[in-house]
């Protein structure tokens, strides 16, 4: 089970970050200052560490700076009030790997969460790539050459899918079930809507990968001959 | 009297402009005497001129076992006598006035009726055959006898020879008095300089103090004495500056801290009401949190706030930009598009506010695009340019937009309407101009160009 060290001396705001967290079957240890935190992070393994700034005992960057002195590369993402203009910058110079200012979304901190601790491990997936396309699942983002876009979470999934195939025709209905589950109700067009924003975005991109219909059974990925 | 050319804003130029003009009036001065004094300095010149002569003929007399005197020229002075007779003549005299030998064989003294106990350096002019005279006599004391040596030379002849030598004089005098004023000029220059570098020195060191560098102090131990308190006291001022400085962004981040964690509890708990609560309210929180952000960045981008300049990677800010708005543009159903037109670009930037002024441009971009748009951000070797697919900026409101607090009438969309103002204040710190233009894109474009040209990093 994936568990993360909170290290916030605000007690609601505390309860508040690991109800969200349980909720989402994250195990969660919470300590207020940094001398606590310190003992927790010696004696257990963490997946991620989200780090409050202003403590009791002093600034969590300070400790951010112990771990990464010491070669503990813990994800950490810095959730804090401190939003001053040099602050995110030192906060990522320090060793942090993401940084959340306050007030925040409880569901946007759950996402950034998962995706930090997605980070360490070993099998998190490795960019995928197909004649010039290079998709990071990570950022969720499709790069060609030095240009880049954003995917929606159907988006990626619809194109990692077509992306693993290289080339064959993939079928509607594994499409739909790699963008939104096996048993999602969703209705067809939502297929057809992905796939008309992702060609939007190859040719935005001007890559020279498209999209082919075959009529009645799917998709498939096909390279023009001229690049 | 206005001297309202010695009152230039250069003080080297103002000392030099005085001692130029104590030099010129000197000059005139010393040039007026020189006209004034020609004639009598002829005479000066003729009667110093006799004297010697007369000087060389005593010393040139002899005499000899029989007590014979005679007058023993040698080269130019023989030919002298022989040669201007009329014009130069010489005695010398005994005690009881008798001639004993002559430069032209008329033995009449040259000072007929002057006692010889008078001619003793006696200079005067007499008339001698009818033509004027300078005469001159010494007594010279040979043997025991004293004896008196006379030399006339005409008016006419010291006319001619004062006529050669004064142009001569008065040409090198000129010479003399513009080589000295030059030395002087090119002196008191050097001088105006030297004691004006100190100044220069401590005005070049209080320029590397900035809003950068408030930690650093004019270094007061080469300075004069004059100059030392003026520096003592900038550098106090640096200090009470620094402390004020401090002391203020210790208040930004306290403030900060203490307005916003409370929201972000407030927001926490309205969440957990899910559905019971009104649609807007957590919207409203979201405008809250996001105004006080943003006040806090306004006054300290208009606060003067240090800038940290570094080369800064724009592939890796807009990367933290796109990563940081990724959350709220998948929510708005927004794209991020990134176009590079060659990678690893650098510009020299304050990290902290080139995030901020970048994402401002982004998040606004996000929120004013319609459901599957895209926001582009373009980054170019001298330009940022972000574009989105909304309604986009009417040409009338295009520069209200970066006032603060300023929103379109019919604007329904959340925001504190300051975004765009930080991004405003962060590009006058850096000098970076930014600009809000119609998109080919469909909506609106803001460009920030970027003065001077970014950095070319190594690849």
């Amino acid at each position: 089970m994936a568990r993360v060290l909170i290290v916030e001396d605000h007690p609601r705001m505390a309860l508040a970050v690991v109800a969200a967290l349980q909720a989402q079957g994250i195990a969660c240890d919470t300590v207020n200052t940094l001398g606590h935190a310190a003992a927790f992070l010696e004696t257990a393994r963490y997946d991620a560490l989200i780090l409050d700034r202003g403590l009791p005992d002093g600034d969590g960057l300070s400790l951010l700076a112990q771990l990464r002195a010491l070669r503990q590369s813990t994800p950490c993402m810095i959730l804090t009030a401190r939003d001053a203009l040099g602050d995110r910058v030192s906060g990522l110079e320090n060793g942090a790997d993401d940084y959340l200012t306050k007030p925040f979304e409880m569901a946007e901190l759950v996402a950034r969460t998962k995706a930090l601790m997605r980070r360490n491990q070993p099998w998190a997936p490795d960019e995928t790539c197909f004649a010039d396309l290079r998709v990071s699942p990570q950022s969720s983002t499709l790069f060609v050459g030095p240009s880049s876009i954003t995917l929606s979470p159907s988006e990626l999934q619809v194109l990692l899918t077509l992306i693993r195939n290289a080339g064959q025709v993939v079928r509607r209905g594994a499409l739909e079930s790699a963008a939104w589950g096996a048993f999602s109700d969703i209705t067809p067009k939502a297929l057809d809507v992905a796939i008309h924003r992702l060609r939007g975005k190859l040719a935005v991109l001007q890559s020279g990968v498209s999209i082919v219909n075959t009529k009645g059974v799917g998709y498939a990925l096909a390279v023009s001959q001229d690049t | 009297m206005h001297w309202r050319f010695l009152k230039t804003p250069s003080l080297a130029l103002r000392l030099t402009l005085v001692f130029s003009l104590a030099i010129a009036i000197v000059a005139v001065l010393y040039l007026s005497v020189q006209a004034v004094l020609a004639h009598r300095f002829g005479d000066f010149i003729t009667q110093q001129s006799l004297m010697g002569q007369t000087h060389d003929i005593a010393d040139a007399i002899e005499i000899d076992g029989n007590g014979i005197l005679s007058v023993r020229l040698h080269g130019q002075d023989v030919e002298s006598f022989d040669a201007f007779f009329a014009n130069l003549k010489y005695r010398v005299v005994s005690p009881d006035g008798e001639v004993l030998a002559t430069s032209d064989g008329d033995f009449s003294s040259l000072l007929p009726g002057v006692p010889p106990s008078q001619q003793d350096g006696l200079y005067l002019r007499t008339e001698i055959s009818g033509a004027l005279f300078h005469v001159a006599a010494v007594r010279h004391r040979i043997q025991g006898r004293d004896y008196w040596v006379q030399v006339g030379r005409s008016d006419r002849f010291a006319q001619l020879a004062q006529e050669a030598i004064v142009p001569a004089m008065a040409e090198a005098v000129g010479i003399m008095a513009a080589l000295a004023i030059g030395v002087l000029a090119v002196l008191s220059y050097w001088g105006v300089r030297s004691v004006l570098q100190p100044i220069h020195l401590a005005s070049q060191a209080a320029r590397t103090v900035g809003q950068n560098n408030l930690s650093a102090r004019i270094p007061v131990d080469p300075l004069p004495s004059e100059i030392r308190p003026l520096v003592v006291a900038f550098n106090d001022v640096l200090t009470r500056l620094e402390a004020a400085f401090s002391a203020q962004q210790r208040f930004f981040a306290n403030a900060a801290h203490e307005l916003k964690t409370p929201i972000a509890l407030l927001r926490g708990q309205l969440e957990a009401q899910g559905d019971r609560l009104a649609p807007q309210t957590l919207d409203d929180v979201d405008t809250l949190g996001r105004t006080v952000n943003q006040l806090l960045h306004i006054a300290e981008v208009a606060g003067g706030r240090p800038l940290k300049k570094h080369p800064v990677s724009l592939d890796e800010v807009t990367r933290q930009v796109s990563g940081f708005l990724s959350w709220r543009a998948q929510k708005a159903e927004v794209s991020l598009q990134i176009v590079r037109d060659s990678p690893d670009l650098q510009v020299m930037a304050d990290a902290g506010e080139l995030f901020v002024l970048l994402k401002n441009l982004v998040e606004n971009a996000v929120d004013h695009s319609p459901r599957g748009g895209t926001v582009r951000i373009t980054l170019t070797r001298g330009s940022v340019c972000v574009e989105d697919q909304g309604r986009g900026v009417p040409e009338h409101q295009r520069s209200q937009v970066f006032e603060r607090f300023w929103r379109a009438a019919d604007n329904t969309k959340p925001g504190s309407g300051l975004g765009l103002s930080i991004c405003m204040e962060v590009a006058r710190a850096h000098a970076w101009r930014l600009e809000c233009m119609p998109s080919a894109f469909g909506g609106a474009l803001f460009e920030v160009c970027f003065e001077p040209a970014p950095l070319k990093c190594c690849l």
